[in-house]
């Protein structure tokens, strides 16, 4: 069917019954061979969201409308039928990398780990690392769900509960996406309570992105797989040093022992890894090395810190540097790393050790 | 039904969020708007993908209320609206979210709500019952009493409550955001919202128009909306924050003000327009007017108006470049202000009469401004002039007019300025509140009347009740009519005496200056140049003051005071005296008041000042007793009674009055000085004849100190007074009327010897002075005291036959002189008889023969020659004759020679003394 008779057909068709059919018919155009991009693309921005001028007139009720939409893309996506792949592929073109559309994307994402719809989840979690979880755009989907669970409806934590067993490429590389969120500035105790809890319950949510594979239309490329790994030893190398002004200690006691916990569990999965032959990508040396340099700048910076929580850190960071050294699943300038690190070493002796013991390796 | 909290499934959530869908797609059915609602708020709490959806359901429930609400308002019906309970559980939702959790939830809903009260209030504008130019106040009361709006108020302000201590300005930002999309309809939520946070929004509403102001300046011919709504806005604020609207005005004006090298252009160009955008705002709002200039007119001193003027050409911008535009504008504000009226024209006097140039740029700001000044001032009084004449003075309604009538005390210096520019101001202003109520035109003119120094001020006042007589005349309405009755220069006086008499704390100088004043007035009214006075309205005060003048005069005991009022008095009575004849009881008053100055004339010891006192004394009571018996009677017993019994006798040689003094002591300590005698009372133990116990002997009366010849004088100018009263007009050549001195022997008489028996004027047989001698003693010793009586009797005895009538006085002090042989006294008696003609001639040189004779010899020529005579010759004025037309009578020397039996004695007297009596025994018996 050409293009156009496909265009009005479907604009005889109220919303939201357009919205569905396009989606179909888009579903179609991406199983066959020379798939009909423009079309594709023209189809989402006229029956899909709306963005045509001509349609414009019922954007009376913006929101309601919006929360429809969301309606039928979640049904849509879980709706019997049709390959994994082609739905995959779908959703990338409806949510493009430098589209307006985040704000429908956020919502989708938010109602459908409310609604368990693990099609979307699943297809989200494969648009997060297409676009690269630490990207721009995922990090904002990252803060829109958090948002929407920790800081307006609290009571729905429970909602991401089980996440990781529902989708687990997803939650990896929304674990990844948050790590970024909170890049320079301390996650709530929720977070980090909910997290640890992930970790413990999946001990191989970490290492999630690294194993599945992305079921992607043929032709498409997956991209290299983020870990959440170095993002979360961030948050716990440099908490000791950030949270300087004292707070309530029964909370900070928690925090500390949260902190803890999640240091140890990153370290777990990361020795897990040693003789996994499928690993070399599980951390970036660059990662490592940003966090090298924020602590260094820090503890500079800041001369009236704690002693027993300065070397906290950079026991923390020494671990992480050397686990991941002797598990071989580092990537990337490794020299560089381990020259930010011969500053440290002389304030602390793990460092030093690790310095040592890996500077060989790493040549 | 799954409204209840707990977890929901994933199924039931998609089950309820498609039900939403389906409710809010088609909002057909009422009945399910609940049910909808109730859904919508159990995703608000549970899914949060759906809240923006929720939200805009809600905005079309609240729109459904709304426009049933005013559909009623327009029907005038009155029904339930069966959204308010939805409203009410969505407003119950919507606080726990922000007080549970209010960083999150505030400005999400803040937002929302805000652009929905924006929506709705611009929606319904035109809708409803109330008229087209409906203020913000309507606004504020229709949508109040609304559930739907009032309800998203209250969200509101809950939001903001809760933004304010963290984010400010954000909060602020967004509500005049709003304010600015939805203008004006959407003033009256930022006026109660701002009631909420007062300072926050005053200050930030100002600058906000400010900025507008600044950006509008092109286009000023256009209404600009926006300063209508800033207006609105701190119009209604200004009901219960005028004080910090007050604050954030001055604050404003006073950034304005300040130099700064280092910013940028706009906020520079904002700085400019700071004043233009005030005066503005004052124009549009009778209540910013009011705050302007409650605060703002306090900084304006004159170090700030040279700063101004630097700004003043970049200010005509604002007006179209018409300077024109803005001086009317100011003049127009200075007639509406309610407070501060005379700062301000003291402020426009000030810098248009100052001479310094410190702070100008150049010389020629200094001068523009002054003249700028100087013109608005004027420019005000003609615009109150003008008002007053379209209008009327009771029904023109002028602001300024009325601050200055709080404060017209603040006005009344300036009369008394050297500069003739303030003093016609004041004098301007002054009519123009008299025209209103003439009560204040009065105590003006008083208070000129007593406090002018210089003559320029006079006529000053002259031009203030000439100014005003014109007014009167010219529109004459029931207030006017007491006016008329009698002239009101009249009331100014009565006033002034009133401030004079009742103000304890008025200084001396000043009811000197207000008489000194008086008189001046009155010789330029007789002057009879000034065409004003003809009407002769300064005597008619005078003439009606004149009791209240006259009691002045009688209480004062300052000198210069009844000085002023005597001279005063003079002026007044001078020429025509045929017009005025005073009551009776003025009269009275009259002579008891000059009588009064006659004492305080005689106490002083300026000679010059006394004489000239007591010429005017002269002037006044031989005009007074000239026209009134009872003045004349009056006059004299008050003079005498004074002179003799009273404190002035000192200053005419009597004794000082001595009053022995006695402590009211202690009957314990009385009888402490008891010894064990028993007392009894008037024994030798209890008084002492010189003295009394306890307080030693009694002491004699002080001597009178005062100066022999001042005493004399005191005498001559007594007697001139004395012979005032009696003075006769009728005829130039004899000025002494003979009836009056026959009172004043009478008087002389009633003050010695105020017996009923034996007081007539026959002498009895010597033998009875036996039966008299106390009373004779007594008359003695008063002439003894007061030395003055025999000044008296001597002015009685030049006016025959006045002397026979103090014939017992005579008769008394002969007895005396019988009983001690005094010779002093003697020849003073004798005197004092033959002067009055009583003692026919060989007799009259008796006073000539006493010194040298013995007091045997006394005694015998007493009783023979002059007793004898005297009981012979009753001293009746019978014996004078008086030629027709003349004022003094004669005693006939050819009948009257005295028969020898008593002269013989005296011939033999003078025999045995021929040694040294001779020339006279020549002269008296051989002859």
């Amino acid at each position: 069917m050409a293009g156009n008779d496909i265009k009005q057909n479907l604009r005889k068709l109220d919303f939201p019954y357009c919205a569905r059919e396009a989606l179909c018919r888009i579903e179609i155009l991406c199983g066959r061979p020379g798939k009909q991009v423009d079309l594709q693309l023209d189809l989402i921005s006229e029956f899909v969201f709306g963005e045509i001028e001509r349609r414009k007139k019922r954007n009376l009720t913006i929101a309601i409308q919006e929360l429809q939409l969301i309606e039928v893309l979640s049904d849509f996506f879980q709706s019997p039928g049709g390959s994994a792949a082609v739905r995959n592929a779908v959703f990338l073109s409806l949510f493009p990398a430098d589209s307006p559309r985040y704000k429908i994307l956020g919502n989708l994402v938010s109602l459908v780990i409310a609604t368990q719809n693990k099609a979307v989840l699943n297809a989200t979690g494969i648009w997060m690392q297409q676009l690269g979880s630490t990207s721009s755009q995922s990090v904002s989907l990252a803060r829109h769900v958090l948002n929407d669970y920790f800081v307006l409806t609290p009571k729905s934590i429970d909602k991401l509960k089980h996440l990781p067993v529902l989708a687990p490429h997803f939650t990896a590389n929304l674990l990844t996406a948050i790590g970024e969120v909170y890049e320079d500035k301390d996650p709530p105790t929720e977070l980090l309570r909910l997290i640890g809890e992930w970790i413990d319950e999946n001990p191989s949510l970490l290492l999630t992105p690294l194993i599945d594979n992305p079921a992607l239309p043929t032709g498409g490329i997956p991209m290299t797989p983020i870990t959440p790994i170095a993002g979360l030893f961030r948050w716990c190398i440099l908490s000791p040093v950030r949270s300087i002004d004292i707070e309530d200690t029964d909370y900070s006691e928690e925090r500390k022992k949260l902190y803890s916990k999640i240091q140890h569990l990153l370290m777990d999965s990361v020795l897990r890894l040693k003789n996994n032959g499928n690993n070399k990508h599980a951390i970036s040396a660059q990662h490592f090395a940003a966090t090298t340099r924020t602590l260094t700048a820090t503890l500079q910076s800041q001369t009236n810190i704690n002693s027993i929580l300065r070397d906290l850190s950079m026991e923390r960071l020494a671990q992480a540097v050397s686990a991941a050294m002797s598990a071989n699943c580092i990537y990337g300038n490794k020299q560089e790393l381990l020259a930010l690190l011969q500053p440290l070493s002389y304030l602390h002796f793990l460092i030093e050790w690790t310095l040592q013991t890996y500077a060989s390796k790493a040549a | 039904m799954l409204h209840s909290t707990g977890a929901l499934s994933p199924e039931d959530i998609l089950a309820e969020v498609r039900k939403f869908i389906s409710g809010a797609v088609r909002p057909t059915h009422s009945t399910s708007t609940l049910d909808v609602t109730r859904t919508a708020l159990s995703l608000l709490r549970h899914v949060p993908a759906a809240r923006d959806a929720v939200l805009e359901y809600f905005c079309n429930v609240f729109f459904i209320a709304v426009t049933k609400y005013v559909r009623q308002l327009e029907t005038n019906q009155n029904l339930a609206i069966c959204e308010e309970t939805i409203i009410a559980e969505i407003h119950t939702v919507l606080s726990s979210f922000i007080n549970g959790n209010p960083e999150a939830w505030a400005p999400i809903i803040s937002a929302w709500s805000l652009e929905l009260l924006g929506k709705l209030s611009s929606e319904y504008a035109k809708r409803g019952n109330l008229p087209v130019n409906a203020g913000i106040n309507d606004f504020l009361q229709q949508w109040m009493s609304c559930c739907a709006t009032r309800t998203l108020i209250d969200i509101t302000a809950q939001c903001l409550q809760c933004l304010m201590h963290s984010d400010t300005e954000s909060c602020i930002k967004a509500l005049l955001d709003t304010s600015v999309l939805h203008s004006p309809h959407f003033d009256w939520v930022v006026a109660h919202v701002g009631s909420c946070f007062p300072n926050t929004v005053i200050t930030r509403v100002l600058s906000c128009g400010l900025k507008d102001f600044c950006a509008m300046k092109n286009e000023h011919n256009v209404k600009n909306p926006k300063l209508n709504s800033v207006v609105g806005i701190l119009g209604h604020l200004a009901g219960s924050h005028f004080q910090d609207i007050t604050a954030a005005l001055l604050d404003l004006f006073k950034w304005s003000l300040q130099e700064d090298v280092n910013i940028d252009e706009d906020t520079k160009n904002q700085k400019l327009a700071t004043v233009p955008f005030l005066l503005n705002l004052a124009s549009l709002s009778q209540t910013l007017l009011k705050a302007i200039t409650s605060d703002v007119l306090q900084t304006l001193k004159p170090d700030i108006i040279p700063q101004l003027a630097l700004f003043a050409s970049d200010w005509c911008r604002y007006f179209d470049n018409q300077p024109e535009a803005l001086l009317d504008l100011t003049v127009h504000l200075i007639l509406g202000c309610e407070q501060g009226g005379s700062q301000l024209i003291n402020i426009l006097l000030d810098t248009s009469l100052s001479t310094s140039n410190v702070g100008y740029h150049s010389v020629n700001a200094a001068q523009s401004v002054k003249s700028v000044c100087s013109e608005i001032l004027e420019l005000v009084l003609q615009e109150i002039d003008l008002l007053l004449r379209t209008h009327g003075p009771q029904s023109a309604n002028i602001a300024l007019l009325n601050s200055i009538k709080q404060e017209f005390v603040v006005i009344l210096p300036l009369l008394l300025s050297q500069t003739p520019l303030r003093i016609q101001t004041a004098i301007r202003l002054l009519c123009f509140l008299g025209s209103q109520s003439p009560n204040i035109l009065i105590s003006a003119a008083s208070y000129l009347l007593v406090k002018a120094v210089t003559t320029f001020h006079l006529a000053a006042l002259i031009r203030l009740i000439s100014n005003n007589i014109i007014l009167f005349s010219s529109n004459k309405s029931e207030t006017e009519n007491i006016l008329a009755s009698h002239s009101y220069f009249t009331q100014i006086v009565e006033q002034s005496l009133r401030d004079i008499n009742y103000r304890s704390i008025i200084g001396k100088q000043e009811p000197e200056q207000f008489f000194q004043n008086l008189t001046i007035l009155l010789k330029w009214e007789r002057s009879n140049k000034a065409v004003v006075l003809r009407s002769k309205m300064i005597t008619q005060a005078i003439k009606f003051n004149l009791p209240q003048i006259s009691a002045l005069l009688t209480k004062t005991t300052d000198f210069d005071l009844a000085n002023d009022i005597a001279k005063m008095l003079d002026l007044f009575s001078m020429p025509e005296k045929d017009n005025f004849i005073p009551n009776v009881e003025l009269t009275l008053k009259l002579t008891r008041a000059v009588i009064q100055y006659f004492f305080l004339c005689i106490e002083k010891d300026d000679i010059t000042k006394k004489q000239q006192g007591v010429k005017i004394v002269c002037h006044l009571l031989k005009d007074l007793t000239f026209y009134s018996p009872c003045a004349r009677v009056l006059a004299l017993r008050e003079i005498l009674g004074y002179s003799i019994n009273n404190d002035p006798a000192k200053y005419f040689g009597a004794k000082e009055k001595f009053v022995p003094k006695f402590e009211e002591t202690l009957l314990l300590h009385q009888n402490h000085k008891q010894v064990t005698s028993t007392m009894l009372a008037q024994k030798h133990s209890s008084v002492f004849h010189a003295g009394v116990i306890g307080h030693g002997p009694r002491r004699p009366p002080p001597q009178n100190n005062i100066d022999k010849e001042i005493i004399a004088l005191n005498k001559i100018l007594l007697i001139d007074v004395i012979k005032a009263c009696c003075s006769n007009r009728e005829s130039e050549r004899y000025p002494v009327n003979l009836d009056a001195l026959t009172m004043v022997s009478l008087l002389l008489v009633e003050l010695v010897s105020p017996d009923v028996m034996y007081n007539g004027l026959p002498w009895p047989d010597e033998e009875f002075t036996k039966v008299t001698i106390e009373r004779d003693l007594q008359i003695h010793r008063t002439f003894k005291d007061v030395p003055l009586l025999w000044t008296l009797l001597e002015l009685t005895a030049w006016y025959r036959p006045a002397l026979a009538y103090c014939s017992v006085l005579l008769r008394g002090i002969a007895a005396t002189v019988m009983a001690n042989w005094n010779i002093d006294e003697g020849v003073l008696l004798v005197s004092v008889m033959a002067l009055g003609q009583l003692l026919p001639p060989p007799l009259a040189s008796i006073r000539d023969v006493l010194p040298v004779l013995e007091p045997q010899q006394i005694n015998t020529i007493m009783k023979e020659c002059v007793w004898a005579y005297m009981r012979e010759n009753v001293p009746s004025p019978a014996l004078f004759t008086r030629s027709e037309g003349a004022n003094i009578a004669w005693r006939d020397t050819d009948t009257s020679t005295p028969n020898s039996r008593f002269t013989e004695t005296l011939r033999l007297l003078l025999l045995s003394n021929i040694h040294t009596l001779g020339p006279l025994y020549a002269a008296l018996f051989l002859q």
